[in-house]
């Protein structure tokens, strides 16, 4: 689909300048400079040529077939330019003219009548852009202030500016760039068009995104899913905080979604989150490589103590083991290698170490059984032939499978030693800590791409859709837009959920009927459609034993809930069957704008705040994605039982995740759902209170 | 002619609502109608003499042909007020002209007289609605705005004081999650007491709505886009002050509603237009986002920048809010139709 915005086989420069100070003349320099393979067309009606190249009073004048048009004129002439691109057939078009919606009304109104006539007849990037880049044909549509090298990496931007200096940087930073987008206000192009053309893109192994806001979160899910499968996808969200979201928005006229939601969706796509410039470049790097990582054992070989000590650090933070060599080659390292040197893991080969070292130790260990990848740290000394020693592993490692990471500490000697490993594609970094996180995010990204994709839930046969579809319109109808206690819990039945026995009275007699036919003890709750937080009133009690604890609770709870709160209605109490958990969890769901509804399931009780051990999905949610939840929880141990404590029905919490699950997608109308606590046992569970709040699909689209 | 006396125990408990209603009721069963608003409270000046605002909004609803000094003959402003305080004697000279008012109302089936404020509005003048309507051997038709702790005891208390002289009663601005309570239990005890109800009616958003042209007005405000929607109705308020992620939990629960929030939240500004929103109030001045101008454009969403901060915005809106007035033609055909499905006229009439 944008096969024509990078492999035109025509360019036209609308608004093509002989001042050197005009974008015009930039992106003119930049599409001959960088050797750009087809024909350029400058149009502008005031001058015969630029820069050596004939120009063209018009598009129409050029009487030959243009595939690109970048857009440089001011706004209000650009209207004109795509309408004449349309009209001679061009097939796509770069506006990298500003001053449109990101200016207010007029540049709005502009905006939308261009996006409207250009619907299903041209593709168009931006406008409010840098432009585009292919290194393989050369072509430089930006008017960055430089070429990229070539390489296989691709890279989109919301942020203009942003992409300029990463297109600068990439240099120092020994990236090559295969192709660059910069979406500016996304009026056409998307992060999910980029994501759905750079993976089928045969020069792109790596992607890199830089985005403020998602354009369709469901969409970009589905794509993402698939795509990462493939190619590596690592991406900068910016605007998660509560300020960036607020420069956010006021910057590009996007809200962002919650930055949980975000994550909870990289995490539900595999793609992988840069939470800076640095990681964002290692990641690109690292990932670059096309080797995965089977497992989580690696190797270190380091000519420094300290810096390996800090890499095996590094290595146990994230979840990496570093196994001692086999007995045969610690035999064989031993023979050659000084009195001083470590033979374990990190081996250490000393300070002195020349390139025959580092050769004769890779050799040695290279097939070793029990690891996966390697690592190795150089620190230049006087005597270090650092070269020599890029040469051997640039060698080395076309002859393995293993991913082999570089860590050249320093400056300038290592400075030729990096280049080498940019040409040749070995993954290297500066400090031991950032080659462990980069191969941390190879071994996520390797264990992703063999997970099978997750399969769609199945429906519960026992779900009485009818009869909470009734539900749900008696409350729209009343206006009952937060359902509590037993009439949220009669509604969650309906889907299969379960709760414990319940009942309802109006004065302290027939509590004590309800009770009895409950069975004791019992819990007794107001009932208030004003009141929020039951407890905070007195308006709950807890273990009542008999009839006569049940009259007195009554009394009493009625007449705190109203000492507490004036005006207050008190419909009644409600009593429930007494239950005393083995466990206490959270279940519960929100509306995120950007990606919908999101599941979560956490430790209950009274230290959930301070604990925080909960994790989210967005719906729906695969039986295994649904263990998953539960076996991220810090509180996993605790809930499979410890030192000898009965564990919980994992598989019961599954079902209601999944339930839930379901539930969402058949009441989209549900922004808010809490089932707190969920009481837990060994064989069952049961949800003790149950809140859900709906909205009357009250958005203005 | 038969004489009904509206009176409340509160002020703004629904005697307008309850006289447009009743009033209509009986016209459409070709009933002769007269209104009359014995001691005002909304003075408004007409070539120089002061009358009701209320009075004469009815008076013109129902095309009523007495004069406006019969309708409002009466009306208590800070003149009057002093006035007696210097010179009691002057008591009189009103009551005169209260009665002479009264008496001049003739041809008419049934009179809806209509009192002021609460109880006891009008006794400086020596006169208040249950002195009246005793004087002019009226029965008192009572208006309550339903409160959960005090509605009952002020029923059954207005009765036991009035005895055979009270009406009746219509139980107005009932909360939705109170209407079981009220239809099956508090009626049907009321009932029993021997005392009539003749309609409740549910708290109704919209007839106590301002008008997005009554905020502009009372904040001072400048309207920035879409002037074509001032007329529209505000039925909830909300203020964005916190994280726009919680906002929108708010903003999705509350239809119809005015956002305030300051200038400078643009994501807050931004979640509003995304859900149901009648306007966006910016406080604090100027600075306001072009983005957020096109998009309010685009959805038909006035902007209106105010200079004062957000809690100033709310306590002003919450004064006028409270003291909502029936003024437009929208909220007169809703209380018409709102009578004819609800109150029982039937009852009401054999019962005088």
């Amino acid at each position: 689909m944008l096969n024509s915005i990078f492999n035109p086989r025509s360019v036209a420069i609308i608004g093509a300048s002989r001042d050197e100070k005009k974008v015009g003349h930039a992106i003119l320099k930049n599409l001959i400079s960088s050797g750009y393979r087809g024909k350029i067309y400058p149009v502008n009606p005031q001058a015969e040529e630029i820069l050596g190249i004939r120009c063209y009073k018009s598009l129409k004048e050029i009487n030959m077939p243009v595939e690109l048009v970048v857009v440089c004129v001011p706004p209000a002439f650009t209207l004109q330019v795509i309408k004449e691109a349309i009209d001679i057939q061009v097939k796509a078009a770069v506006i990298i003219t500003a001053g449109f919606k990101e200016t207010g009304p007029e540049g709005a109104k502009l905006e939308e009548e261009i996006k409207k006539i250009a619907k299903d007849k041209i593709k168009i990037v931006g406008p409010n852009c840098l432009g585009v880049i292919n290194t393989s044909n050369g072509l430089n549509a930006t008017f960055a202030s430089i070429t990229p090298p070539g390489g296989r990496v691709s890279l989109f931007s919301q942020s203009g500016a942003l992409g300029a200096v990463i297109l600068e940087l990439s240099y120092s930073k020994n990236i090559g760039i295969a192709k660059f987008i910069s979406l500016g206000n996304k009026m056409d192009v998307t992060e999910i068009d980029c994501l759905e053309y750079f993976m089928k893109d045969p020069d792109t192994d790596v992607i890199l995104g830089y985005i403020e806001d998602v354009t369709d979160g469901k969409k970009f899910l589905e794509v993402a899913k698939k795509l990462t499968k493939i190619k590596p996808v690592i991406l900068i969200k910016a605007g998660g905080t509560k300020y960036g979201a607020r420069a956010a928005s006021s910057h590009t006229g996007a809200l962002a979604g919650s930055d949980v939601a975000f994550d909870t969706a990289s995490k539900q796509a595999g793609l992988i989150r840069a939470k800076g410039i640095d990681e964002f470049f290692f990641y690109g790097i690292g990932l670059a490589k096309k080797k995965l990582l089977d497992g989580n054992r690696l190797l270190i070989i380091t000519n420094a103590g300290g810096p390996g000590i800090l890499a095996a650090d590094a290595c146990e933070k994230n979840g990496f083991e570093l196994p001692v060599l086999s007995k045969e080659t610690i035999e064989a390292l031993k023979e050659k290698l000084p009195k001083n040197a470590s033979l374990y893991n990190p081996v250490d080969i000393i300070g002195d170490a020349d390139a025959e070292r580092y050769k004769f130790v890779l050799e040695k260990v290279i097939n070793e059984e029990n690891i996966d990848g390697i690592m190795i740290i150089l620190t230049a000394q006087a005597m270090t032939e650092v070269e020599k020693v890029a040469e051997i592993i640039i060698e080395k490692d076309r002859k393995t499978s293993k991913p082999i990471f570089c860590c050249f500490m320093g400056d300038i000697k290592v400075k030729k030693a990096y280049e080498m490993f940019q040409a040749n594609n070995i993954p290297a970094f500066p400090y031991p800590e950032a080659t462990v996180s980069v191969f941390k995010k190879l071994y996520d990204f390797s264990r992703w791409k063999k997970r099978p994709l997750q399969e769609p839930i199945d429906e519960f046969g026992d779900i009485k859709k009818e009869e909470a579809y009734m539900l749900m319109s008696k409350f729209i109808s009343k206006k009952n837009f937060q359902i509590k206690d037993s009439l949220a819990m009669e509604f969650l039945s309906c889907y299969g959920l379960k709760f414990p026995k319940r009942g309802f009275a109006k004065t302290p007699q027939e509590a004590v009927e309800v009770a009895k036919q409950i069975g004791y003890p019992v819990v007794m709750k107001v009932s208030s459609p004003e009141i929020l937080h039951k407890t905070e009133v007195g308006g709950v009690k807890l273990n009542l034993k008999n009839d006569e604890e049940v009259e007195k609770a009554f009394l009493e709870i009625t007449i705190n809930a109203k000492k507490a709160m004036h005006d207050v209605f008190i419909e009644g109490v409600n009593i429930y069957q007494m239950v005393k958990a083995h466990r206490e969890l959270i279940v519960g769901a929100s509306y995120d704008r950007t990606f919908g509804h999101m599941i979560a399931v956490g430790l209950g009780g009274i230290y959930v705040e301070v604990l925080n051990d909960i994790s989210f999905r967005i719906v729906p949610i695969s039986k295994t994605e649904a263990y998953e939840m539960i076996s991220e929880l810090k509180a996993y141990k605790i809930l499979k039982g410890i030192r000898g404590e009965k564990p919980v029905d994992i598989d019961a919490v599954v079902e209601v995740l999944l339930r839930i699950s379901q539930l969402l997608k058949d009441f989209p109308q549900i922004i808010e759902l809490d089932i707190n606590p969920l009481a837990c046992f060994e064989k069952e569970v049961l949800g003790l209170d149950a809140r859900i709040i709906i909205s009357d699909n009250l958005f203005n689209n | 002619m038969k004489k009904i006396y509206i009176i409340s125990l509160q002020p703004y408990a629904g005697k307008n609502f309850s006289s447009i209603g009743i009033i209509n009721s009986l016209i459409e069963n070709n009933y002769r109608t007269g209104y009359i608003k014995p001691v005002g409270n909304l003075p408004k000046i007409i070539n120089g003499n002061i009358y009701d605002e209320s009075a004469l909004l009815i008076k013109d609803i129902f095309s009523l042909k007495e004069e406006n000094n019969v309708v409002s003959p009466f009306v208590l402003t800070y003149d009057v007020v002093h006035s007696i305080l210097k010179e009691p004697q002057k008591q009189a000279i009103f009551k005169q002209k209260i009665f002479d008012a009264i008496y001049s109302v003739k041809d008419k089936d049934y009179l809806i007289i209509s009192g002021a404020g609460d109880l006891f509005t009008g006794s400086t003048v020596g006169l208040f609605s249950l002195k009246i309507a005793k004087e002019i051997k009226t029965k008192i038709l009572l208006v309550e705005s339903f409160n959960i702790d005090l509605s009952l005891d002020n029923i059954i208390g207005l009765k036991s004081i009035l005895s055979d002289d009270f009406l009746g009663c219509i139980i107005n601005k009932v909360p939705e999650n109170l209407e079981n309570h009220v239809s099956k239990e508090i009626i049907p005890f009321l009932e029993k007491e021997k005392i009539k109800v003749f309609a409740y009616f549910l708290k109704d958003k919209f007839l106590e709505a301002l008008t997005i042209r009554e905020l502009v007005d009372v904040l001072n405000g400048k309207v920035l886009c879409c002037e074509d929607r001032l007329d529209e109705f505000v039925e909830n308020y909300s203020i964005g002050a916190m994280d726009v992620d919680n906002a929108l939990r708010y903003f999705k629960i509350k239809p119809n509603k005015a956002v305030i929030t300051g200038v400078h939240r643009t994501d807050i500004q931004l979640a509003a237009l995304e859900t149901s929103t009648k306007v966006l109030i910016l406080t604090g001045g100027t600075g306001v986002n072009d983005i957020v101008l096109a998009k309010a454009i685009s959805c038909g969403v006035p902007l209106v920048l105010v200079e004062e901060d957000t809690f100033s915005v709310v306590t002003k809106i919450e004064l006028l809010a409270e003291r909502g007035r029936i003024k437009e033609n929208k909220k007169i055909e809703k209380i018409k139709n709102l009578f004819k499905e609800k109150f029982d006229l039937k009852k009401f009439l054999s019962s005088m």
